[in-house]
């Protein structure tokens, strides 16, 4: 669909909205990080990463360096370091250093156990130790929206038409109740029930990432015996997740589907076809189906990006190895290059998200305004 | 001036009280009102009592989990009522301040005299039981007995006996000593030598608590049983072989003995001549208070952790907390947002440009990152308790009045437009009139119902920060539920541990939103109609 002028200034103005945001937010993470002191932990550990290199450089079989010149040299290095980053200068000379280090994602990992969560060992880069967990988090996420959109948009009319019906009363309790339960809890509920008191499903599902990289290994080998089997097991680690997720979400897909489809189900072009005696199957097909789609999938997709972060505390109580675990082991093992990257790559994905959604809302629906 | 200004404001305060009780009425009318502000209500009046009845210091008693009165409780007990569930459970008893049951001098009749016959007297218990002694008391000894109960097919977890004393000005504590015995008879007349062990006065002045030990007794118990075991497979739980009896010979599986039990506190004081002991008691000089507890697997209303604190008083002081964190940041949200949308819509202008790109950037900003980033900061800072909570309830504030103004600062144009306001400014009210006499009274109902539905956000972040690692340290419902989210593999198996933190946190939220949707329900029609 070829845009406007006027959609592409809207669009325009968004992406400098969303850019100054995301300014704002590494200038006041500096802020955070400079103020309370927690830079200065963040870049020992960098200092502490560069070292180590640095020796393993000098004492490479072969450099023929004695011992007390390698500990001199390493020992001016330290020097150059700590004043390259400022740890001798006061914390708001400091902090901007580290800003384009974020940006660019050129931290490591300090923590081994960190590392392990990803399945890597150190050292480990912390864009690759994202680039393994992201991809997760999405996927499960993804997975639960598609089932919940294939369930609340055909169901959407379905309850509209039986407005105030037990049904529709029903729906509405449990929107209710799913929306004042966090999701992370109701996911407690269900690993403790169907995990430790049923043993019907996983109690920890770590093992899920092996089981991914099986699964491509396989794709790729063209081993369709072996695929059949790895995907019995994911199917086994993940069926819960998505569950657990699906029944969260879908109380609030259902509840906005019911309102779009009220408003809709109420126009006199759908009324002039239920009067031609067209069943009510085909009229919501026909006539209603194709108009509340588009909103509520807008409507409901402008919403996932501020979920995101919700996801990560369901993916901790899951153990499910995504960016909700990174954040969880980052913070225990105290790993503060890990925790800067992910908030800032958190920012970037729902910044992005969001433009892209806003870009999708414009072209969606033209009668939208600045 | 001033006293128009004066009578401004009174007559906004006069509205308030005015609408909040007519409000107060029309909520009512509704049955999902009522609902709400029952439970709202009876969080007031939990929140209430939690503060009265719960200790000050509270969060440091709770973090100290290693200490009393935790160490006293069972380890991951159940509630007590799931007995009329008809889960077979131990009680926890405590016998407080066991009264004396008989006190004398032991000493031997002459040389051929010991152990003395006194002392199987008075603690017949000493030469029957199971155990190695390494002392024989002679001198003054006190016995105490209490009575236990054991109905069911569990084992109490193990046996305490608390000893504080209490001496006079002049009393050398460090010369006298105390030797606490203790001795389990159980229903099947087999009696087992638990504790043994050495305190002088001046230890005992700060308060000690003895348990159990399996070592004493573990060699003779397996030849009185004719085990082909070890002592360390005998002691692996020790409340297994005092309450119970073994099912084979390796001791791999124990039955309880059910029947009453007898515990027996004999106090030996040595270190001194036994009449001046004995003088320094009856004078009331010295005096050693005594306090037995068996500790079964069910304590308090809503059991305990895996380190024995009780969950019923860490779920009781989250009420005022949540109260609390959910009102002072819902209310800084709507303050800020009313101002600013306020400003923002009578005055236009520039200054309405920058509120408005200000908004813009403040509700693209994602919360969470920022929180965890800010709460790892702190973390790492070493703030606790309040501070802590304060400064993660700031960061929310600072970027969650977006919304708010944004819907002030609409309803704000659309008043500003109205006949009777460009009246009012013919006439020559002032700014400050028209904004306090007819822009505000008219956001007041609309503020208040963003202002209940903004109460469980806090709250909710809050639980998922510490549920992702981040410890302000004050025993909030998420804490609990992340020490049981961090002690998975046990704690998710105790459903008395996860199930009522979430089932307040929701039921917290739901009154709320509630509460919310019915506000706007009254609220709707009325902007609507002016």
């Amino acid at each position: 669909m070829p845009l406007d002028r006027r959609s592409l200034r809207i669009i325009g103005f968004r992406a400098i909205t969303l850019s100054v945001t995301l300014v704002l937010v590494l200038i006041m993470t500096a802020i955070i990080v400079g103020a309370t002191g927690y830079d200065r932990v963040i870049l020992s550990a960098i200092i502490r990463e560069e070292i180590r290199q640095y020796r393993e450089e000098l004492t490479r079989p072969g450099s023929g360096l004695p011992r007390e010149e390698v500990e001199r040299l390493v020992a001016e290095y330290r020097e150059y370091l700590i004043r390259t980053y400022g740890l001798d200068k006061p914390w708001y000379q400091r902090s901007l250093s580290l800003i384009p280090k974020v940006i660019v994602l050129d931290l490591y990992v300090s923590q081994a156990e960190v590392a392990g969560v990803v399945g890597l060992s150190p050292p480990v880069k912390v864009g690759d130790a994202i680039a393994v967990a992201l991809p997760r988090t999405i996927v499960m996420i993804t997975i639960a929206y598609i089932v919940s959109a294939l369930i609340a948009i055909p169901l959407g009319p379905f309850i509209a038409y039986r407005r105030g019906s037990t049904l529709d009363k029903g729906i509405i309790t449990y929107a209710a109740i799913t929306n004042a339960f966090p999701t992370w809890w109701i996911a407690m509920l269900a690993v403790a029930l169907s995990g430790f008191y049923l043993g019907v499903a996983p109690t920890s599902y770590r093992p899920i990432a092996k089981l991914i990289s099986d699964f491509t290994s396989n794709l790729l080998s063209l081993d369709v015996a072996g695929l059949a089997v790895v995907f019995k097991d994911i199917l086994y680690y993940s069926y819960l997740p998505i569950l657990v997720v699906t029944f969260a979400t879908l109380g609030g897909w259902l509840y906005s589907a019911r309102a779009v489809a009220i408003r809709v189900v109420s126009e006199d072009y759908v009324m002039a076809a239920k009067a031609r005696g067209l069943s009510e199957g085909r009229v919501v097909r026909r006539y209603v189906m194709r108009v509340i789609a588009g909103p509520i999938l807008t409507f409901v997709i402008l919403g996932l990006a501020g979920s995101i972060g919700g996801y990560i505390i369901t993916e901790t109580v899951f153990d499910w190895p995504g960016m909700g675990l990174l954040y969880y082991a980052s913070i225990a093992a105290g790993d503060s290059p890990m925790v800067l990257a992910l908030v800032y790559v958190t920012t970037l994905v729902y910044i992005a998200a969001r433009f892209i959604l806003e870009v999708l809302y414009v072209i969606l629906d033209p009668r939208v305004k600045l | 001036m001033l006293e128009r200004r004066r009578e401004v404001r009174e007559g906004l305060i006069r509205y308030l009280a005015r609408s909040l009780r007519s409000n107060f009425k029309e909520v009512w009318a509704y049955n999902l009102g009522k609902m709400s502000m029952l439970i709202i209500g009876f969080m007031v009046l939990v929140s209430i009592y939690s503060l009265v009845s719960l200790p000050s210091d509270f969060p440091q008693m709770w973090k100290a989990s290693d200490r009393p009165p935790w160490t006293l409780n069972p380890k991951q007990g159940y509630p007590v009522w799931v007995k009329y569930l008809g889960i077979p459970v131990a009680e926890t008893v405590s016998y407080d301040n066991v009264r004396l049951q008989e006190a004398r001098i032991v000493t031997p009749r002459g040389p051929g005299d010991f152990p003395p016959r006194d002392l199987d007297r008075i603690v017949p218990e000493y030469g029957r039981s199971l155990g190695i002694k390494t002392l024989t008391p002679i001198g003054y000894i006190e016995v105490y007995r209490v009575s236990y109960t054991s109905t069911s097919s569990v084992f109490p977890q193990d046996v305490v006996v608390i000893l504080r004393a209490k001496a006079s000005e002049g009393v050398n504590l460090t010369s006298i000593s105390v030797v606490p015995m203790v001795f389990v008879t159980r229903p099947d007349g087999l009696v087992l030598y638990t504790f043994e062990g050495k305190y002088t006065l001046e230890r005992l002045v700060s308060g000690v608590e003895v348990k159990m030990r399996c070592d004493l007794f573990a060699t003779s118990y397996i030849r009185y049983y004719g085990l082909d075991a070890t002592v360390d497979s005998v002691c692996t739980l020790l409340n297994r072989p005092v309450f119970g009896e073994p099912l084979d010979v390796k001791a791999s599986d124990f039955k309880t003995v059910t029947g009453e039990y007898q515990i027996t506190l004999a106090l030996w004081y040595t270190g001194a001549d036994p009449r001046a002991v004995e003088r320094l008691i009856s004078n009331g000089d010295v005096s050693v208070s005594t306090s037995i507890r068996v500790i079964g697997n069910s304590y308090g209303l809503l059991g305990t952790d895996t380190k024995g604190r009780d969950l019923f008083q860490g779920l009781l002081f989250g009420f005022p907390v949540a109260l609390i964190i959910g009102f002072s940041v819902a209310f800084a949200i709507v303050a800020i947002g009313l101002v600013l949308g306020v400003i923002s819509g009578y005055f236009g202008g520039r200054v309405d440009e920058v509120i408005q790109r200000l908004v813009d950037v403040i509700v693209n900003i994602p919360l969470l990152p920022l929180l965890i980033l800010v709460g790892v900061a702190i973390q790492t800072g070493g703030w606790v308790g309040w501070p802590a909570l304060t400064i993660i309830m700031a960061v929310l504030v600072a970027f969650s009045w977006g919304g708010t103004t944004i819907i002030v600062r609409s309803i704000t144009l659309s008043i500003k437009a109205e006949p009777y306001v460009e009246a009012a400014k013919a006439l020559g009210a002032s700014t400050w009139r028209i904004v306090f006499r007819h822009i505000i009274p008219q956001i007041i109902p609309y503020a208040t119902a963003v202002l209940v539905f903004s109460v469980p956000g806090a709250i909710i972040a809050e639980a998922s920060l510490s549920v992702l690692g981040i410890d302000h340290g004050l025993p909030t419902w998420g804490r609990i539920l992340a020490d049981a989210q961090a002690e998975r593999g046990v704690a998710y198996k105790m459903w008395w541990w996860v199930l009522p933190p979430g089932l307040m946190l929701g039921l917290f939220s739901f009154a709320f939103v509630a509460l919310g949707f019915t506000l706007e329900t009254i609220v709707e029609p009325r902007l609507r109609r002016r």
